[in-house]
């Protein structure tokens, strides 16, 4: 302590050397342990895995509130919004064991930082697959379990409602005949968590960077196997549980890995 | 010269990481951090604007102090303290009624003005130099400032500036609005019923917790937009309390011209909502009773961009709450009350002003 109060007379050489030794010293001492999101320690990176997520809509581009597409029973429907989590990203070994890249990560459509992130330091090596859910896994789907963020802040599912996090929020309008009314695709507690597995031979090289590109049609959350129809199956599913189940059912194949 | 800045530097880390404040030579101001409650996301500070215990200091005597204008008013004229820095109303030169917006957390706050025209918070006070608010006279105030006992020394111990006589007009008015800033930042609620409900460190009346239960459920659907621990999301919405909407009722649309923001408001904390009558970005509520009304029958379906969350049940609108029911929603809306912050003595106008 004594080495920072004393007054600042001599700008020897040797004094700014412990300045900045302490200044590293104080630093390191400031950090916090956080609930990481990331399993794999941050050792020099050799190469890297950079996960891009991007989003079509019946394989046309998404585009926010302007474009309407037309849904599996048939209505007419724009979108607004689209927030989610994915857990347990994972790559598939050839002995199906997986590796497990992040515990976690939130991405909203609108944010582009939000749909790349790189991943240091990965074995290299033959993989035969990339798996993850969306939606948190029952260890991670507790309130306030992960770090609260600004993010994440709008994600809360409140505790009369069962408590977690929403994995899904996917929002728009539809028309019905001539009227037009707003649509909330919401998901979330255990029963809600969806299952992605994408086989596909993947190769993480010694040194550089290896692209996995996931791509999401957000048309599938209406089909397949359930059609979903906005006005008799409900435009707010948040809470009602049939809604939920078929919109969740509907979720398993909305991925697809991109060349 | 550069010995001294890594030296500060140092200085500034410590003085973060252990809170100290340093007796040094008086230009050498005290880095400090803001006490994160708990469950609350790390604040963004802007790095051109970083909290000093000397500037926060600076910016409460400026906040308080109506020497900025030439017509007797201060920020606190139109931020009282005590309701939560709000005001009942203010009404604009073409006759615009404005509810001044409460200054709680603000520095989780990411837009400010109900339309979000602002994105720094440091900028917002500079409006209030001109003529609808302050009338400022800058070289008046330049004067006054220097003659004064207390500013020249407080700029000095926030600044390091020795003259405040040498600063141009506009450096003179961002030192002040920074400065005030930082003030703004520390304005912290965390301490309200829920929040100590949430800690268990009290008990919620049966008719309180039935009003939790309606704001954080389907029922009454309260939390996609207004959630624990800001009680905002943060986010701009249009909640449908018009079916056309004109002049300031067009909100997000006068900042960004897209016909999908028309209507669209930046969703208020409802922190110390009883404390800041009337609601709404106009005012147009004067109770809590009638806030609850309009989202329970008066929502507007029609509305363009009207939140999708509001269109819920969209063959029979409304949130069919019955009168009880009600009741209970405005008990839980009453806990949001953070008497901690609305007394806390450091947020006051300063004794010796
Ligand atoms: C004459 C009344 C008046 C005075 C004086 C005044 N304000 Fe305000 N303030 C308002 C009104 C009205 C708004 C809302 C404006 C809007 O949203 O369009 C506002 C909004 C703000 C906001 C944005 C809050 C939010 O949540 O979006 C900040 C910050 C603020 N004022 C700071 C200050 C500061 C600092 C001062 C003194 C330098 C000050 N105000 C003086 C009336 C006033
Ligand atoms: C879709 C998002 C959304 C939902 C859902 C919502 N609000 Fe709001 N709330 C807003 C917005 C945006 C405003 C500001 C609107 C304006 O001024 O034009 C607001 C304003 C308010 C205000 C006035 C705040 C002030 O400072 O004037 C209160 C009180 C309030 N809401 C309570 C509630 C309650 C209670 C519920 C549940 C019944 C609720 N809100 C549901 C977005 C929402």
């Amino acid at each position: 302590m004594t080495i920072f109060l004393r007054p600042f007379i001599s700008v020897s050489m040797a004094r700014s050397f412990t300045y900045l030794v302490c200044f590293l010293l104080v630093f390191t001492g400031c950090k916090k342990d956080k609930k990481s999101e990331n399993p794999i320690p941050d050792s020099p990176v050799e190469n890297s895995l950079t996960v891009h997520l991007s989003y079509l809509v019946d394989a046309n581009p998404l585009h926010f509130e302007q474009t309407e597409y037309i849904s599996a029973a048939n209505y007419p429907y724009s979108v607004s919004k689209l927030n989610y989590y994915l857990s347990q990203l994972s790559l598939i070994k050839s002995d199906s064991s997986l590796l497990v890249l992040k515990n976690y990560h939130y991405a909203d459509a609108a944010i582009p930082e939000t749909n790349t992130f790189q991943l240091g330091s990965i074995p290299a090596g033959h993989y035969v697959g990339f798996t993850c859910n969306i939606g948190l896994d029952s260890n991670q789907n507790k309130s306030n379990s992960l770090a609260a963020t600004n993010d994440n802040i709008n994600m809360q599912w409140p505790e009369p409602m069962g408590g977690g996090y929403h994995f899904l929020k996917l929002e728009g309008y539809f028309t019905d005949s001539t009227k037009t009314y707003g649509y909330a695709m919401h998901l979330g507690t255990k029963a809600c968590l969806v299952k992605i597995k994408l086989l596909k031979a993947l190769v993480v090289k010694e040194s550089g960077n290896t692209d996995l590109k996931l791509s999401m049609d957000l048309a599938e959350w209406f089909k397949n196997p359930n059609t979903f129809d906005f006005v008799k199956d409900g435009n707010y599913i948040m809470g009602n549980a049939i809604a939920m189940k078929k919109v969740t059912d509907n979720g398993k194949d909305v991925f697809k890995l991109l060349p | 010269m550069k010995k001294i800045i890594s030296s500060l530097i140092v200085l500034s880390v410590l003085a973060a990481c252990t809170k100290h404040s340093t007796t040094l030579a008086s230009y050498q101001n005290t880095a400090t951090t803001l006490s994160v409650p708990k469950k609350f996301p790390t604040p963004v500070i802007p790095s051109d604007n970083p909290l000093t215990v000397e500037g926060i200091i600076l910016g409460r005597y400026l906040y308080y102090d109506n020497i900025l204008s030439t017509n007797g008013r201060s920020c606190s004229s139109c931020h009282m303290p005590e309701n939560s820095f709000s005001l009942p109303i203010f009404i604009t030169s073409k006759g615009e009624h404005v509810s001044v917006p409460a200054h709680v957390n603000l520095a989780w706050d990411p837009d400010y003005t109900w339309n979000g025209s602002v994105t720094k918070m440091d900028i917002v006070g500079l409006a209030d130099f001109g003529p609808a608010f302050f009338n400022t006279n800058m070289s008046e105030l330049t004067s006054k400032l220097k003659a004064h006992p207390k500013y020249p020394s407080l700029f000095k111990q926030a600044y390091d500036i020795d003259d405040i006589g040498k600063l141009s007009p506009d450096e003179l008015q961002l030192k002040i609005v920074y400065a005030i800033s930082q003030f703004l930042r520390t304005l912290i609620s965390s301490d309200s019923k829920f929040d100590k409900w949430m800690r268990h460190e009290t008990m919620f009346t049966d008719e309180e917790m039935l009003g939790y239960e309606i704001f954080f459920s389907e029922k009454g659907d309260c939390f996609h937009c207004h959630d624990y621990p800001l009680m905002t999301s943060n986010t701009f919405n249009n909640t449908g309390l018009d079916s056309i909407h004109s002049g300031q009722n067009l909100g997000r649309y006068l900042v960004t011209g897209a016909e999908s923001d028309k209507g669209k408001f930046s969703a208020p904390t409802l922190r110390n909502i009883a404390y800041t009558a009337p609601y709404m970005h106009d005012g147009r509520f004067k109770t809590l009773e009638e806030v609850i009304d309009f989202y329970n029958s008066g929502v507007h379906w029609t509305s363009p961009n009207i939140d999708p969350i509001m269109t819920k049940s969209f063959k029979k609108y409304g949130l069919s709450l019955s009168p009880v029911q009600k009741s209970n929603l405005l008990q839980f809306l009453k806990t949001l009350s953070d008497t901690t912050f609305l007394n806390n003595k450091a947020f006051k106008k300063p004794l010796d002003l």
